[in-house]
């Protein structure tokens, strides 16, 4: 769960969206939708608690996974040991049986050795989603910052899958798309939530 | 009388007000700096005893002191505005630090250039390697890579957060490079020059330097003032104040150049 | 399984992500390397019928160091933070000072052997008389700690510019003063000296260390904005 208390984003001391105050029920799935540049990578990037420009206040009941544009891969490293740190510094267990069930699941089981900068675009981005497979990430609330781009068709559905299981498991899910997202659009814990800019009172 | 003070500190810190209200402030420092600075120099440069080993060279430390003292305190100064900043985000303090920071590269260049003069009647050659010429000019390349720093990163909001860091780095590290510069020129290098001036000087030699210095310094005031205006101006150009404040500007002018002028409450 | 988080934690974390990133990109010190080998060599050429004064000597070996670990430096950060690695640190409330000591230590346990064999052998081809070539390495060895804190400020605050190299340099120039003039002591101590002079530069060396990191946490987060 997820308490928004007049929240202002601010970029260069100029205030980015109007005042937020909301509550984010958990059990759902509120897709951030706006026009480019509006500010809602910042907002989810304030709420990941990264981004420390804000006056108010927010509060989340459990810690969330951030999973944002840059996922934070190393292009030197495997693909098995980007996975293993990315585990680790989102405090998920990352033992070798546990790396290979996500592999496997996410079909990078022959490629686990090779160097990310081998693979290609939607088989890294699959890499930075690995998270949200892992057993653990179901107890906590999600933030997603455009999951879907680059993503292929068939990992898609699997993410949006993943997604409503997550909310029918009472968890919170944030996540900004442009693309349409069909099953999950459909499912009946999906939200959706436009901040307004800051000059749009 | 602490509600006096507290409103006037948060009055400059409301920028409108802070640049016309500061405008006295301004022109009192400039008068004052400008005149003790006279006084000093003339007197320094054209009165006082000649120095009985040095001739008439010494008389560049009525430039080279002031000179240093200033670069040395203004770095102090943008370390506690970048350090106030950091605490407490005021604006006016980091405008006051871009105001200020040119100034103290310059007055530490100046004091390097004096100090070659100085250095060549008295030791033969421009740069003796004294541990003070040597601070001084790691003082000026720390100034550098602040201004440096100001200039290239480009979104204000992060320009102004690094430039605090790093001058509250160098301030701690100046101290640091002092003290092994001293110790490494006793060690290493002989005999020191001691440029050292106030206690042994007569009071017709001391007397002229400290006005220079005094004048010096409420010159830096009012330099200061009047930059943090400029500075002010340009970063605001785009509110309210600043627009409503040059159709004033133009239209005083138009009065002025039309004959009479009957605006008397015109902000300058 | 709920895993025991604290900073000791934190810097395993780090460290283990350090060590995996040097073990596949080792080939990066070869830039050091050849860059040390490339003006040594070219001191030894033009100064090749010079008598050089001991001092002269060490000086040139010192600069060499120096000027070497201020081309290693600015990699250093460049890739965390813009890969994102530094946002998926904060977000999950971990302290980037611990990431940033794991990093300056394993920076130096690499580089500083180098810099002690190539300086001591630059230093022997030089002319530098033998007893001076053990201070030298030992002095190098120390200093370089300090050199390393240092240049990693410099690294922070260049993390996100292609060519912060120039800016990152004149910024810690004047920072890395303290550290080269021990150096320097030290290497020309002699052997009654000698053990106070190396005292005194480990010690300048690790308080560079335990408080250059949090100065870079200040720099990383405002850069990664």
């Amino acid at each position: 769960m997820l308490t928004l208390c007049d929240l202002k984003v601010i970029r260069n001391e100029e205030p980015l969206l109007a005042p937020l105050n909301q509550t984010f029920e958990p059990g759902n799935c509120y897709h951030l939708r706006g026009p480019n540049g509006l500010g809602k990578t910042t907002l989810l990037r304030v709420l990941a608690g990264i981004y420390q420009d804000y006056s108010g206040q927010f509060e989340w009941r459990q810690s969330p996974l951030y999973i944002g544009h840059k996922p934070g891969l190393q292009p030197a490293l495997t693909v098995s040991e980007n996975m293993q740190l990315l585990l680790g510094v989102n405090g998920l267990e990352h033992s070798t049986a546990i790396l290979d069930t996500l592999l496997l699941a996410l079909e990078l089981l022959p490629s686990q050795h090779l160097p990310i900068s081998r693979l290609s675009a939607g088989q890294q981005r699959r890499v930075g989603m690995s998270l949200l497979w892992h057993p653990a990430a179901a107890s906590r609330p999600w933030l997603l910052d455009e999951p879907f781009a680059t993503l292929d068709t068939q990992i898609s559905v699997e993410l949006e899958q993943r997604i409503i299981s997550q909310c029918l498991q009472a968890q919170l899910v944030l996540l900004t798309s442009h693309q349409s997202m069909d099953t999950l659009s459909a499912a009946a814990c999906f939200n959706t939530f436009a901040p307004l800019a800051a000059d749009q009172r | 009388m602490w509600q006096g003070f507290v409103k006037w500190f948060y009055q400059m810190a409301s920028l409108p007000l802070f640049y016309t209200k500061i405008v006295p402030w301004m022109r009192g420092c400039g008068f004052a700096g400008a005149s003790l600075l006279c006084v000093g120099l003339m007197w320094g440069l054209l009165f006082a005893p000649a120095d009985y080993q040095q001739g008439d060279s010494f008389r560049i430390i009525y430039i080279h002191v002031p000179a240093a003292s200033l670069a040395m305190s203004i770095y102090v100064l943008l370390a506690l505005w970048g350090l106030i900043f950091l605490i407490w985000r005021i604006k006016l303090v980091d405008i006051f630090a871009q105001a200020l920071a040119p100034l103290g590269a310059t007055s530490c260049a100046i004091a390097l250039i004096t100090g070659a003069l100085w250095g060549v009647p008295t030791w033969g050659a421009p740069f003796a390697a004294d541990a003070r010429i040597l601070s001084m000019a790691f003082l000026l390349m720390l100034y550098i890579g602040l201004l440096l720093v100001r200039a290239q990163i480009k979104p204000l909001a992060k320009a102004q957060q690094l430039v605090s860091v790093i001058a509250i780095v160098g301030v701690l590290n100046v101290p640091i490079i002092k003290y092994s510069v001293e110790w490494f020129t006793t060690l290493h290098q002989g005999a020191t020059f001691t440029l050292t001036e106030k206690p042994k000087m007569p009071p017709s030699m001391y007397l002229p330097l400290l006005c220079s210095v005094l004048g010096t310094y409420l010159c830096m005031f009012s330099w200061l003032f009047s930059q943090a205006r400029r500075v002010c101006l340009m970063r605001e150009a785009d509110k309210r104040w600043v627009q409503a404040w040059l159709v004033q500007q133009l239209d005083s002018e138009h009065a002025a150049t039309s004959q009479a002028s009957q605006d008397p409450g015109v902000i300058q | 399984m709920k895993i025991e988080e604290n900073a000791w934690h934190d810097f395993g974390l780090a460290w283990q992500r350090e060590w995996l990133i040097w073990r596949r990109q080792y080939q990066s010190q070869f830039n050091g390397i050849g860059f040390f080998m490339t003006v040594g060599l070219l001191l030894t050429l033009t100064l090749a019928n010079l008598t050089i004064l001991p001092m002269v000597g060490s000086c040139l070996v010192w600069m060499t160091s120096l000027l070497t670990v201020l081309l290693l430096a600015p990699a250093w950060f460049a890739q965390d933070v813009q890969s994102g690695y530094v946002d998926l640190w904060l977000s999950q409330g971990r302290s980037l000072w611990v990431f940033a000591m794991a990093k300056l230590i394993l920076q130096w346990l690499v580089i500083s052997p180098l810099l002690a064999i190539l300086g001591v052998m630059l230093g022997w081809q030089l002319g530098l008389p033998g007893q001076q070539l053990l201070p030298l390495a030992l002095g190098l060895w120390l200093a370089s700690l300090g050199l390393v804190a240092q240049c990693g400020f410099g690294a922070a605050i260049t993390a996100q510019q292609s060519q912060g190299a120039v800016l990152a340099t004149v910024l810690i120039m004047p920072l890395t003063v303290p550290f080269m003039l021990f150096g320097v002591s030290t290497s020309m101590a002699n052997s009654v000296s000698l053990p106070g002079y190396a005292a005194l530069l480990a010690g300048l060396s690790l308080l560079s260390l335990m408080l250059m990191p949090i100065a870079i946490q200040f720099v990383l987060k405002i850069v990664n904005h």
